[in-house]
């Protein structure tokens, strides 16, 4: 067995709105290793992204442990945890999320610069990645002037840019078609065939056949552990 | 329209904040405007009360070809010569103020008055409230001594007796019958009380006169005739003069100019720069209002493109929105109307000094009309940029599926960040404009005035020629009132002086030196005159140089003797000593014959006119040598100067029962007097630009903001991806650091040209001063970078995880 990437433990998470309490996660445990593919599953409000926003560092847990490469990372101050975000986490939202002022390549390079990176350096990291995903020609477009799916794969090159330890993707394809769908997806496949660390969020049972083990969540709760039978091998 | 109206109305009533910040802006911007305006009105617009056909009625003044600048007032010949002889003029009067004392009240009253040419209210076109005008005949040799009152003294005095025309009063120790009484506000030439007509056969009226000026000559033109006809014949007028009497009249010219224009000469500059000053505060409201408003239309513009898309044409959603700002501006404009009675009443509290009565400050119909226009011009200012903006909405972006924010706007924000540049810029001319005024003001203030004002008490009295025409009667009231000052418990010393350091009177004398060849009459120097009596010296604490002061020797009966000031020595006596030299001053020379006074000492410079820019000559002689009808006293007491005045009375009231007190304060209020337009002009530029800092301040703040909310989700985007919390703060500091940058650029070349137009009106500063335009450019910057940073922290409080949710 590899070793452990990230490790929750009884990890839960209420938010307080207008005195109401929900309990989005209530008690997590889960353990990720290096150069897995996960994806998470369960029904919409089972607290899926709730759990990838902590995983991401976006949001800190109510309660439990959270070590990420076996460091505790649930009480971090913010600057810190700007950092970790910025070079162990690759985000790829389900509205892509790229910023409209900023052309492809920019986009790409942005957490590089946000990392101190040197220019020369940058350059090449953000030409690599954009190769990758086959979006090498339009570094120069406005995320405006793509479709959907070629701002999913420039969404993609941006997260994997800084070589992250993990990739976190909250349905990636939500937002598209079932073709530019597909593509993502493979190319995701490819990613992690390559050795990437991958936790995905997806509706789709078809996609969430692309990875190795799936978490069923409901209710704030792992209920089920599947362990697939890997279909591209 | 009805409809438009209901929905305007519910537009702004659905978001309280903006209505709110909008309306106190425009308020502000156009109370400020309409306050200025006032005052510009009240001088410079509104027609002269009383007096008919304004634009014809001249005043003429006398200048000396070599001092052009500098004009005086003219001699009784030279106005007889011009009231014969130039045809253009229909008639012409000459005034002169004098003090009167009324007996028959409670206490001996002090009025003022004034002497006028017998048909002088004929020329004004001005008719009486009660009785008649005087009679041509009534400024003959053996007429009955007459009056008229003004309507406040008939009030004051005599309790509105609606029979006082046909009954006598004592005036000046005389009876003198009151034939009428002049209508409520009338006080011409400035706030007099009282007028007499100007007797023929006082001495100022004879030939040997000529070179005594001292009155103002006021005429009316003939119909049809030009000023400039007018200007015409003066200078022949004047040239002949200078021909037949070389003696007073070489050099002299008479200059003719419309009373208003006379009576605003100094002030018209500085009225047009501040109501320049307002227009440019209420430029900025409207940026702040536009600003907002275009702001809003971005957060609406999905439910113009629905409308649009509806079907509403272009015309109709310009409409809509114009409706709106015309409602902003309606409720702003009467908010303001209302302030500006506030704002009016509140900057008139700061004249200490008593206003002329053609000074009319109360709104009328042009002020009401200004406001009204600056209300309208400022809706559609504000109004417009949004509503051909929404005008111009893409429908098919807008109502594209998914599409989000940040990109549709880019336009709007680019003009969002003009208004806020063109904001920060006018700010910037504003702020430099008080600060080189507030800057000038303080330096007025600090400049040395060669005296201690502390801990003096002043007032002034004396006796009307008319009630006693030897003048060692009143030389000895005046010895005796300055024994009865000093015994006054507490009174340290006193003394008499002709006129008090700092007020505006003056007094200058032509002179000649004893052993130097006599230049032409109009070359002679001329020096400022005080006469004083020795007390003065320790109590304003002059300082002595050289020789001696004045004292007890120093009587009718002894050598005339004379101090000269510091500047006076070094002017004309630069490399000789003046001690024990001589001088003649020309108006003494009596039948040809010369009268020298001895230099006795050199004392410091004391200043009689703050905003004189260069030192003057002056001297001073024995009161007792020279004595004068009306003096002003001063004090020195320990403790508050002001507590003094019942005592100061009563030695007065004990020397002479007869006889009042006026212009009665602490010593250092004439200071700060001498310098009430400095600080109040400087005040009120410096109460503008703080107004107008606090728009742009608004305003910028308002388009960081929104540019803030706008950027939310590219924001979350940044700290997603690892920005740190001060990455995101120097983000946004940065956009606003360039637009505060180019305002003040901007604002800075703007600050060096306006600058230029305040060179007459500054004092011992450049108008490029370099401190005020190195810090005030600084303070603007703190101020802006301040509201910037605010928007830029609650940048770093999104939550990107709110940011980042699809929608
Ligand atoms: N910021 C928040 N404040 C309050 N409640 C929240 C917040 N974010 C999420 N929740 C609640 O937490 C629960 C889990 O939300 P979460 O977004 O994780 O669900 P999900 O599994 O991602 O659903 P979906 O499949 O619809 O995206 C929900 O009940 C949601 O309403
Ligand atoms: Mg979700």
């Amino acid at each position: 067995m590899s070793e452990s990437l990230i490790k929750l433990d009884a990890v839960t998470k209420v938010f307080l709105t207008d005195e109401v309490e929900t309990h989005a996660l209530s008690g997590i445990h889960m353990e990720i290793t290096k150069g897995e593919y996960v994806s998470i599953a369960g029904p919409s409000g089972c607290g899926k992204s709730t759990l990838l926003s902590i995983l991401g560092l976006l949001d800190s847990p109510t309660d439990g442990t959270y070590l990420l490469n076996g460091r505790p990372v649930q009480h971090l101050s913010l600057p810190e945890r700007a950092r970790i975000r910025n070079r162990e986490i690759g985000f790829i939202f389900q509205s892509f999320n790229l910023i409209g002022d900023l052309t492809v390549y920019e986009n790409v390079e942005l957490p590089l610069t946000y990392r101190g990176m040197p220019a020369s350096e940058r350059k090449a990291a953000v030409t690599e990645a954009l190769e990758k995903v086959g979006m090498g020609h339009r570094a120069k477009h406005l995320p405006s002037q793509l479709s959907g799916g070629q701002q999913q794969r420039v969404a993609v090159a941006r997260a994997l840019a800084g070589k992250p330890a993990v990739l976190l993707a909250d349905e990636p394809t939500g937002n598209l078609d079932s073709k530019n769908g597909d593509s993502v997806m493979t190319l995701l496949a490819e990613l992690h065939k390559q050795g990437a660390t991958i936790v995905m969020v997806t509706h789709d049972a078809r996609f969430a056949r692309h990875a190795a083990r799936t978490i069923h969540i409901f209710d704030g709760r792992v209920v089920q552990e599947q362990v697939e039978s890997d279909p591209t091998r | 329209m009805r409809s438009d109206l209901r929905f305007a109305f519910r537009q702004l009533v659905k978001a309280p904040g903006f209505t709110i910040i909008a309306i106190v802006a425009l308020a502000l911007g156009i109370a400020t405007a309409t306050t200025n305006f006032t005052f510009y009105n009240a001088l410079l617009v509104r027609p002269l009360p009383f007096i008919a056909d304004e634009d014809r009625l001249l005043n003429i003044r006398t200048y000396n070809l070599k001092l052009p600048k500098d004009d005086f007032e003219n001699s009784v010949p030279d106005f007889q010569d011009i009231r014969r002889t130039v045809t253009t003029l229909d008639n012409s009067l000459t005034l002169w103020n004098r003090t009167y004392i009324l007996a028959g009240t409670e206490r001996p009253d002090r009025v003022l008055g004034c002497w006028i040419t017998a048909d002088g209210f004929q020329t004004l076109g001005v008719r009486p409230a009660l009785g008649r005008l005087f009679r041509l005949d009534e400024s003959k040799p053996g007429a009955e001594p007459v009056a008229l009152l003004s309507h406040g003294l008939w009030q004051r005095a005599f309790g509105g007796n609606a029979d006082i025309v046909g009954q006598t009063v004592k005036l000046n120790n005389e009876s003198v019958t009151v034939v009428g009484v002049m209508p409520a506000g009338f006080g011409f030439p400035e706030n007099s009380q009282l007028w007499q007509p100007f007797p023929d056969h006082e001495p100022q009226q004879k030939e040997d006169m000529r070179g005594s000026h001292g009155w103002p000559v006021f005429a009316r033109m003939k119909p049809g005739a030009t000023i400039q006809q007018v200007q015409a014949e003066l200078d022949t007028l004047a040239a002949r003069l200078e021909r037949d009497y070389p003696k007073t009249n070489s050099g002299m010219r008479f200059r003719a100019l419309t009373v208003r224009e006379q009576a605003t000469r100094e002030e018209r500059l500085t009225l047009q720069l501040m109501l320049g000053a307002t227009l440019a505060v209420l430029l900025i409201a409207c940026g702040n209002v536009a600003n907002l408003l275009l702001a809003r239309a971005a957060g609406r513009s999905r439910e113009i493109a629905i409308r649009a898309a509806l079907g509403a044409g272009r015309g109709r959603i310009i409409r809509q929105m114009l409706t709106e700002s015309l409602m902003l501006a309606a409720a702003g404009g009467v908010c303001g109307w209302l302030l500006t009675y506030w704002e009016t009443d509140f900057i008139l509290g700061f004249i200490p000094v008593e206003i002329p009565f053609w000074i009319r400050f109360e709104p009328d119909w042009r002020v009401f009309a200004f406001a009204a226009a600056a209300t309208l011009a400022s809706s559609v200012l504000f109004g417009l940029f949004p509503a051909l903006q929404a005008a111009r909405t893409e429908l098919a972006v807008e109502l594209k599926d998914g599409a989000r924010g940040g990109t549709g706007s880019g336009r709007s924000h680019r003009l969002r960040s003009g208004l806020v540049v063109a904001q920060l810029a006018l700010t910037l001319v504003l702020l430099v404009v008080a600060g080189l005024m507030m800057r000038s003001f303080l330096h007025l203030q600090h400049t040395r005035t060669g005296f201690d004002p502390r801990g003096v008490f002043t007032f002034r009295t004396g006796i009307p020629p008319t009630i006693e025409k030897d003048e060692q009667v009143a030389l000895r009231f005046f010895e005796t009132a300055e024994q009865r000052l000093r015994e006054i418990p507490g009174v340290e010393s006193a003394g008499f002086l002709s006129y008090l350091p700092l007020s505006n009177n003056t007094n200058y004398g032509s002179f000649v030196i004893e052993g130097r060849p006599e230049p032409q009459p109009g070359d002679r120097p001329h020096a400022l005159a005080r006469a004083a009596s020795p007390g003065v010296f320790p109590t304003l604490r002059i300082p002595l140089l050289r020789g001696r002061l004045l004292d007890a020797r120093d009587r009718v009966d002894a050598p005339w003797v004379i101090l000269i000031s510091d500047t006076f020595a070094k002017k004309i006596f630069p490399n000789e000593d003046p001690l024990g030299r001589r001088l003649s001053f020309d108006h003494e020379a009596e039948g040809g014959k010369r009268k020298w006074f001895t230099i006795v000492g050199l004392v410091g410079d004391v200043t009689q006119r703050p905003t004189q820019r260069e030192r003057e000559p002056a001297v001073w002689v024995s009161s007792a040598q020279r004595p004068d009808n009306f003096m002003s006293a001063v004090m020195r007491v320990p403790g508050d100067p002001a507590s003094y005045q019942r005592a100061a009375q009563d030695a007065v009231l004990a020397a002479r029962a007869d006889i009042p007190i006026y212009y009665a304060m602490p010593m250092t209020k004439v200071a700060s007097d001498a310098m009430w337009s400095q600080r109040f002009f400087s005040g009120l530029f410096t109460s503008f630009a703080g107004i107008a800092l606090f728009l742009a301040a608004i305003g910028i703040y308002g388009v960081m903001a929104c540019s803030v909310s706008q950027r939310t989700q590219e924001i979350g985007v940044r700290m997603a991806l690892g920005a740190q919390p001060g990455a995101v703060v120097a983000m946004i500091l940065r956009q606003g650091l360039r637009l505060v940058g180019l305002g003040l650029a901007l604002g800075f070349v703007g600050a060096w040209f306006a600058a230029q137009l305040l060179t007459t009106v500054l004092y011992g500063i450049s108008p490029h001063d370099p401190p005020t335009f190195a810090l005030v450019p600084l303070l603007l910057a703190l101020v802006a970078l301040a509201a910037c940073y605010l928007p830029s922290r609650r940048a770093t409080l999104i939550d990107p995880i709110t940011a980042l949710r699809a929608e």
